[in-house]
């Protein structure tokens, strides 16, 4: 019999009676989008404007010989063309921070146009820009390419050979104790550690060990990579484009273009789907430096085949992970060997896979290696909590066996080792207050685990994860109009709602209605610098900001109201939005009616707000996941899904819901379908949305959350991010369900027909 | 004194020492104290004035907003961490 | 270089005449030379259904159509769907239930659902997700979106009866 602690100071606080969080008003820019009005980055129309393409290459790894662009230019209506030789040497190669992962410099110009070699099939060599579309594809098929094939290396294993063909003879692995000796495929080799690992196993009753694989898979938002630019005779460049980042964007284009921050504007345009896949340029560079050769802004989109050829997917990976428990079910000691594939240049989320890996569980003894290695393939990018659903997969599936082992059911052996404040990881952080504990109960509660499920080939799963968040920076100013209606003028670009939740937020400071807020995202000529949205930071740090405003606000509306009144700032009150003499009751004015009085009290009341949070709160989640199993075609159906997460404080619950929502349908399908398949010589077989295949309405049904709220202590509404981790449970989730229906364990993905029929041994 | 807790990685750097005592007020006085004692340890952590990329520092377990400038006390535990990237614990804050 | 074809079509209820290429997709039609933007491209190949409108009535990915197809045709773009400031009941329930986040499949969601409703109002849950299967969404995980899809048929009951 296990006699579960309920963990020490783990009570939480009553929820403040909040008037408008945790309400669901349609968004401000709602109409807009559901009219067919709001401007995507694609939809820009400017006079003159070119049309750019790009030239890629047809092989995965090759020395650039030669590239002979004159019959190109000689093609009427082709304005301009450019090969890397255009793009300015560098004279550093410093390491550019943006935000969610970054790179080294020389390695995103090299990106951008390759230069001495090709390091993936796609990558892109040349561009065009012409009077339309198709006479700059025409020109593209005019450019001759001489290139010397080489060998690819796509598995990331055989990389780390030391035989192995290298991509770079430059490149070293780096890791804390310094660089190797000789070149590498390996970038990166890092290491966690606690406890003492040997002594750790020694006391563990029962250890099991696996090897796990993901594939690479791509964000798959809906809206191709897109870039418009200008580039004026005075250097100055305006740059339209959507991405998660303005403001990194802009330093992305000052290093590669050697072009000074404040020359270039960069104006955030609506964004189609980003989820870490819309932070690295691509094309805007380009298009830069097409429009300063051609005197003509010029517009640039990517077609599917090159998003899922040439833009950054997340990293496949190889997990060797070996954990032991006690009899009773403590988790005593884990080792992992962790492998994640860079694509072509360092870039793969390693570090935060590491950290997430065992993120929800105490465990004394931990030593975790990891290495970042590079292969053919295109350079990796950040996706939704980057690096922490494959690291999932494998410590999730594992803990379920483990359970099963010790004879507990996989929710309260997840709940006796739950990983709480106080909990030291592996990765030297020390747990704040977290609703990892509250997640399983919930989950152990919930209608859906305790409902029956009997039927031959159906099976059930759960597994829990954690995305530890982010802080970032953000900066916004709030104006208060002399109707008493606020405009809200916000740097961080909206992805899927961030303009009502930073509109909440104020109206709940300010005590007045949200449909009074104003709120909308400028570009970096008109707010101060903002990291991207991105690591589940916008509704956290936005907010902050939004709250340091609203108190500057606060502030001077008391300062006014107390030279009308002619009493001291301390006898006013401000509460509801509503200003009050304490001293005299008969004296009051509303929200509105000072912001009328407001030009001839002192002037324009504006609130601004530029915090710099230090601490985030890491969101917990556990789902539980019904599968069937057919064992004819090898097909899964998703029968049930229920997604338990702590979200802090639900500021508008139906984005909470659908951030959940969106972050299952994603794990589902890298869960069973989404996979980047490579033939031998590197060339994407499933280079469409059809083959890429991810889910449809049909694959999925309607998708049940319950919302825990243990509110962040370190926010002023308790708000931690909410995307990121719902992606994190759900491929270790389906995969336990598939093994506890079918009796067999699955360890590496995707569970396609394919791979159950050969699980279940019915093809070879 | 503070406590540097040294990662496995730089341990054959010190001895193989886990955990190391040092004066300093900042992460950065007590790195160069440490480095004072131990140069194989400082010239892995230092580039001239500048610390090398790829390091992070958490004080009793939070990360270091201000990286190097943060002010320390007695009896504070400064660990060495590799720099994490990815949304997760900003690598900017760190270099 | 470019022989340039005539059209006659009525889009959105306005005859409209404009030049193309043979070559030059509806899509690309809509988008560049008309500067009807709603419809978005997200594949090019029909595999996305980010560029659904109507055709005739009928539901059609606008990449796959030749733009010179819809010579005497009739053509309902997102941009035709409200009317004035009077939304459609499909774009208030979407606006409602929050079934957009970034909101680039939500025009062709809209179309699809219109198309749907306009010949079963009264379509079951699996039948909503059978007729919008062809139109992919990678935000909102198509829970809100069938949701308000139902809302809207309920709705547009209610106003009938
Ligand atoms: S753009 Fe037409 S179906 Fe995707
Ligand atoms: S709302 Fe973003 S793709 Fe559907």
């Amino acid at each position: 019999m296990i006699i579960e602690e309920k963990p020490r100071q783990q009570e939480t606080p009553a929820k403040p009676a909040y008037k408008v969080i945790g309400t669901r008003p349609v968004r401000p820019d709602g109409v807009e989008k559901v009219i067919g009005r709001a401007k995507y980055g694609a939809d820009i129309d400017l006079p003159g404007m070119l049309y750019g393409k790009v030239l890629r290459s047809p092989v995965a790894h090759a020395y650039i010989r030669s590239i002979d662009t004159s019959a190109a230019e000689k093609l009427p209506g082709v304005k301009a063309v450019v090969t890397s030789a255009d793009l300015p040497r560098l004279s550093s190669n410093e390491y550019i921070d943006m935000g969610e992962g970054g790179g080294q410099l020389q390695d995103l110009h090299d990106n951008i146009l390759a230069s001495r070699k090709v390091l993936y099939k796609g990558h892109a060599i040349a561009s065009v820009a012409a009077t339309n579309p198709h006479i700059a594809e025409e020109a593209l098929s005019l450019i001759k390419l001489d290139l010397e094939e080489l060998p690819p290396v796509l598995d990331p294993l055989e990389a780390m050979r030391e035989d192995a063909p290298l991509l770079d003879d430059q490149r070293y692995t780096e890791s804390l104790a310094g660089r190797s000796s000789k070149p590498s495929n390996i970038a990166r080799h890092a290491q966690h550690a606690i406890g003492d690992i040997e002594a750790g196993f020694a006391q563990a009753d029962v250890i099991v060990e696996r090897e796990y694989r993901t594939s690479m898979v791509h964000q798959g938002y809906i809206e191709p990579q897109n870039g418009t630019a200008l580039w004026d005779a005075d250097d100055h460049i305006t740059v339209w484009t959507s991405t998660q980042g303005a403001f990194s964007v802009r330093a992305e284009l000052s290093k590669l273009l050697l072009v000074p921050l404040a020359q270039i504007r960069v104006i955030p345009m609506e964004i189609g789907g980003g989820f870490g896949g819309k932070i690295a340029v691509y094309l805007e560079p380009v298009a830069a430096l097409l429009s300063r050769k051609a005197g003509r802004p010029v517009k640039m989109t990517m077609t599917r085949a090159e998003v899922l050829e040439a833009t950054g997917p997340t990293s496949g990976t190889y997990i060797k992970l070996k954990m032991g428990a006690k009899k009773d079910g403590r988790l005593i000691a884990a080792q992992a060997y962790m492998v994640y594939e860079s694509g072509a240049y360092p870039s793969s989320p390693l570090g935060a896979g590491m950290s997430c890996m065992l993120g929800p569980y105490d465990i004394p003894n931990v030593l975790i290696d990891g290495y970042d290695v590079v292969v053919n393939k295109p350079r990796t990018a950040a996706y939704r909590a980057p690096g922490a659903p494959a690291a999932a997969f494998a410590a999730e599936s594992l803990v379920d066996e483990l359970a099963g082992k010790v004879g507990l059911d996989p929710l309260t052996f997840r709940r006796i080792n739950a990983s709480k404040l106080g909990t030291r990881l592996a990765n030297g952080n020390v747990l704040p207050r977290v609703g990892n504990y509250e997640c399983i109960t919930a989950a152990m509660e919930s209608e859906h685990w305790n409902a029956p499920l009997s039927a031959p080939w159906r099976g059930r799963g759960v597994a829990s994860g954690v995305w530890y968040n982010w802080g970032g920076l953000s900066s916004l100013t709030a104006s208060v109009n002399a109707d008493g209606s606020v405009t809200l003028t916000e740097g961080s670009t909206d992805i899927g709602g961030s303009r009502a939740t930073a509109a909440m937020q104020l109206a709940e400071a300010l005590g007045i209605p949200y449909e009074s807020i104003h709120p909308f995202v400028a570009d970096t000529d008109n707010i101060g610098y903002n990291d991207v949205t991105g690591g589940s930071r916008t509704t956290f740090a936005t907010g902050w900001a939004v709250y340091e405003a609203a108190q500057q606000i606060k502030r001077q509306l008391i300062e006014r109201a107390a030279r009308l009144w002619e009493c001291s700032e301390t006898d006013v009150d401000y509460t509801n939005g509503v200003l009050t003499c304490k001293t005299n009751p008969d004296l009051r004015l509303s929200f509105k009616e000072m912001a009328e009085k407001a030009h001839s009290t002192g002037g324009t009341i504006v609130g601004c707000g530029n915090p710099s949070p230090k601490q985030f709160g890491p969101a917990f989640a556990t789902h539980i996941v019904d599968v069937e199993v057919d064992p004819e075609t090898g097909k899964v159906q998703i029968l049930r899904y229920t997604a338990i997460q702590d979200v802090g404080t639900a500021i508008h619950p139906s984005y909470v819901e659908g951030q959940i929502q969106g972050g299952v349908a994603q794990g589902v399908g890298w869960a069973l379908n989404e996979v980047y398949d490579y033939d031998e010589q590197g060339r994407l077989r499933n280079a469409s949305l059809l083959d890429y295949r991810q889910p449809t309405t049909l694959d999925l049904p309607m998708i049940d959350t319950i919302l825990v709220e243990v509110p962040n202590p370190t926010h002023p509404y308790g708000v931690r991010g909410v995307g990121e981790v719902p992606i994190v449970p759900p491929l270790a989730a389906v995969a336990n369900a598939i093994a506890h229906a079918t009796g067999q364990r699955f360890l590496k993905l995707p569970l396609n027909p394919d791979a159950v029929l050969r699980g279940l041994g019915k093809i070879k | 004194m503070v406590k540097v807790w040294i990662p496995a990685l730089l341990r054959p750097l010190v001895n193989g020492q886990v955990k190391l005592a040092v004066e300093g007020s900042t992460v950065r006085e007590a790195l160069h104290n440490l480095s004072t004692t131990y140069p194989n340890l400082g010239a892995r952590l230092w580039d001239g004035q500048h610390l090398r990329p790829g390091l992070a520092f958490a004080i009793n377990g939070q990360i270091a907003p201000l990286g190097l400038s943060q002010t320390i006390n007695t009896d504070d535990e400064v660990e060495i961490l590799p720099a994490i990237g990815g949304g997760t614990l900003s690598p900017a804050s760190h270099r | 270089m470019s022989n340039y074809v005539q059209v006659e079509t009525t889009i959105n209820d306005e005859p409209i005449t404009f030049l193309c290429e043979p070559r030059q997709s509806l899509l690309e039609v809509l988008r560049e030379t008309l500067k009807l933007t709603g419809s978005k491209e997200g594949c090019n190949n029909g595999n996305c259904g980010a560029c659904s409108v109507l055709l005739d009535g009928r539901l059609v990915n606008s990449c796959l159509v030749l733009a010179v197809e819809v010579a005497g045709k009739s053509v309902t773009t997102i941009e035709g769907l409200a009317h004035g400031d009077h939304l459609h009941p499909l774009q208030k329930t979407f606006l409602e239930h929050a079934a957009l986040q970034c909101g680039i499949c939500t025009p062709g969601f809209l179309v699809a659902a219109k198309a749907l409703l306009d010949h079963n109002p009264h379509p079951s849950e699996h039948e909503i997700r059978y007729w919008l299967s062809g139109n992919l969404c990678r935000c909102t995980g198509y829970d809100k979106i069938v949701r308000a899809v139902q809302a809207a048929a309920q709705e547009m009951e209610a106003v009938a009866r």
